[in-house]
């Protein structure tokens, strides 16, 4: 690295210290500034950064030690380096322990000031590259974003805030396609498990044998097939978190097996004996009605009563409608990134039919299709002819307990969508004259959308 | 034209300052003048260290022409942070001073070499030189101007200066 780039500074009361030092590190093309008293270099500390200091140990007024406290307050990372005579090397010690990178006895050998001066500037990148790795961690482990502003979602993200902080078994509860493992991801990136990993088991694709294998490994020849040791994921997620998905599918034998993994933070892999400890923080999720699975002896009371500690619901998507616009956009943008396409956006009238749609497969049947209308996409903003696959309203009569004339309304709508307010046409498809038609307009108070 | 001046001061290897001159002058692609000095170095003993301050000594040869001296002596110099230097020369300024004591085999309890001694007083000079022109320390191990706080790391390096370091010194 350029050594202009490193900044040193040197305080000590002696003029010819300070002299022969900078002379000597300006030789060597660093950036250096001096001081001849502790006042001075807190005024040039306020000035700049420094990346090294040299302190006299002995000045008047506030010493050297007390210097490198003020300096060190200032900034944690700074290098210090103690200046001292043969007779003050006790002190010096002491400033080490309080934290300074090493100490010079005078007079030195110039080689062990080049020696220090080296392994400072190595310490301070390292400092600093660990700083920036760290940064760039931060950024990686970045909880996803659950999108939308509704009430719903912001008592959502106030329980992920709360829950997270804890080490408490979580239960996520709603339809296919909400989001809960989203929701899982979010309490495991805003927990202090952050940099462990985030393992995710779907219970409800695997066998009671291969779920069991999954969960606690297994040993070499356990059964057929086993041809060697296999960690299992509640090893794996040891400091981090295991994320059960469907667990209302897993069998009986598993359930005990699970509910005694929890309790003891401690297993057996299948086939050995060596008790495996791990530090895992269990969440999971499921669609089903865990109360009547209880009910009917297919779910252990016990395991019931220990994952739901703490329960976050899920609204589906058509009981929050209104988060539907932000998350059309936000699926816009991401396939605009993924797609390589340039939409700016959703039509008025498409985003109505968006909106107005029941949703049976929620967010994740939103993305479907907002990924299927972009493929086919040609104009720069998405349009009703970009949703002709779907068919809103036929969903929204079978799903909803609406009125004849709410059902007449929003399939007039439909049609006129589909025929980009041609009335002519519309009376065709509908079978009714145009005179009819505007009537009904006027009745349902429907306008064209700008 | 650069004006650069060798001269001497209590030195041991005054014979071998010619041929140093002759080396020096064409490395330095310039006319050495070897010029006689009356100085005694007596005032800038330090009886506690029994050495010879040489910040002292450059600081009492200030000059005011544009010439560059450097000024050889056998006598231990130092200066007040560090328990010895081979050469200082402050950086821009107009005069430096090498020691041979601690550049001679005799001090590490070898046989002198003379040819490994000349050699040594060569690339300390161009290397005091170079400061005097404003070269800073090269991070070209191999350049004249890298630093070097041990007999074994100037014996490592060339005698001449880097492209880089040659560029700076020509145009000074």
């Amino acid at each position: 690295m350029d050594p202009a780039n490193v900044k040193i500074l040197v305080v000590d009361d002696d003029e010819i210290v300070r002299e022969s030092l900078s002379d000597w590190f300006e030789e060597d093309g660093y950036s250096v500034g001096t001081a001849c008293d502790s006042k001075e270099a807190l005024a040039k500390l306020n000035e700049a950064r420094w990346d090294i200091y040299f302190l006299d140990i002995k000045m008047p007024g506030m010493d050297g030690l007390e210097l490198h406290k003020r300096i060190k307050d200032f900034d944690k990372d700074a290098i210090v380096i103690i200046i001292t005579a043969f007779a003050s090397v006790d002190t010096a010690v002491n400033a080490l322990k309080d934290g300074a990178f090493d100490y010079v006895t005078k007079p030195f050998d110039p080689d062990s000031l080049t020696h220090i001066i080296r392994n400072a500037i190595k310490q301070r990148n390292l400092t600093k590259e660990n700083l920036e790795l760290k940064e760039s961690l931060e950024s990686l482990t970045l909880p996803p974003e659950i999108i939308g502003q509704s009430k719903h979602i912001r008592e959502i993200q106030e329980s992920i805030k709360t829950v997270a902080a804890t080490n408490t078994t979580v239960m996520i509860r709603g339809e296919s396609g909400t989001g809960k493992e989203l929701v899982a991801q979010s309490i495991h990136f805003k927990s202090n498990r952050k940099f462990a990993p985030m393992v995710s088991v779907n219970c409800g694709a695997l066998s009671e044998t291969l779920l069991e294998s999954e969960l606690f490994g297994h040993e070499r020849g356990s059964f057929t097939g086993a041809h060697s040791r296999r960690k299992g994921k509640l090893e794996i997620a040891d400091g981090g978190t295991l994320f059960l998905d469907e667990i209302g599918s897993i069998q009986t034998k598993t359930q005990i097996d699970l509910l005694r993994a929890i309790d003891a933070k401690e297993f057996t892999r299948l086939g050995g004996n060596e008790i495996i400890k791990s530090d895992f923080r269990i969440v999971c999720a499921t669609n089903t009605n865990l109360e009547e699975a209880v009910k009917k002896g297919e779910f252990r009371e016990d395991l019931y009563y220990r994952l739901q500690v703490y329960t976050i619901y899920l609204k589906p998507l058509r009981e929050r409608s209104d988060d539907i616009p932000e998350l059309v956009n936000h699926f816009i943008r991401v396939y605009n990134a993924k797609m390589n396409k340039k939409i700016t956006g959703i039509e008025t009238s498409a985003l109505n039919r968006m909106i107005n749609f029941s949703w049976q497969g929620n967010i994740r049947e939103l993305e479907n299709t907002i990924e299927r209308a972009m493929v086919s996409a040609k104009g720069i903003m998405l349009s009703n002819h970009d949703f002709a696959f779907i068919n809103c309203d036929d969903k929204l009569t079978l799903s909803q307990n609406l009125s004849l004339a709410e059902v007449e309304k929003r399939h007039i709508i439909k049609v006129l969508d589909q025929t980009d307010w041609n009335i002519s046409q519309t009376a065709k498809i509908l079978e009714i004259d145009r005179a009819t038609i505007y009537t009904k307009l006027q009745k349902y108070g429907i306008s064209r959308p700008d | 034209m650069r004006n650069l001046i060798i001269s001497h001061v209590n030195f041991e290897y005054s014979k071998l300052l010619d041929e140093i001159n002759n080396e020096i002058s064409e490395l330095t692609r310039s006319v050495l003048k070897i010029e006689q000095i009356d100085k005694n170095f007596d005032e800038f003993f330090n009886s506690e260290r029994g050495q010879y301050d040489a910040s002292k000594i450059i600081k009492s040869l200030q000059k005011k022409d544009d010439s560059k001296t450097i000024i050889f002596t056998s006598v231990d110099i130092y200066i007040p942070i560090f328990t010895y230097v081979f050469g200082l020369a402050k950086l821009n300024g107009c005069t430096g001073v090498i020691s041979s004591q601690r550049l001679s085999n005799n001090y590490y309890g070898i046989p002198e070499n003379p040819d490994i001694l000349k050699r040594r007083l060569v690339v300390e000079t161009v290397h005091e030189f170079g400061h005097l022109m404003g070269l800073r320390h090269c991070e070209n191990v191999s350049c004249v101007m890298a630093s070097s706080t041990a007999v074994d790391e100037l014996d490592v390096k060339n005698t001449d200066y880097c492209k880089k370091c040659s560029s700076i010194f020509i145009n000074y």
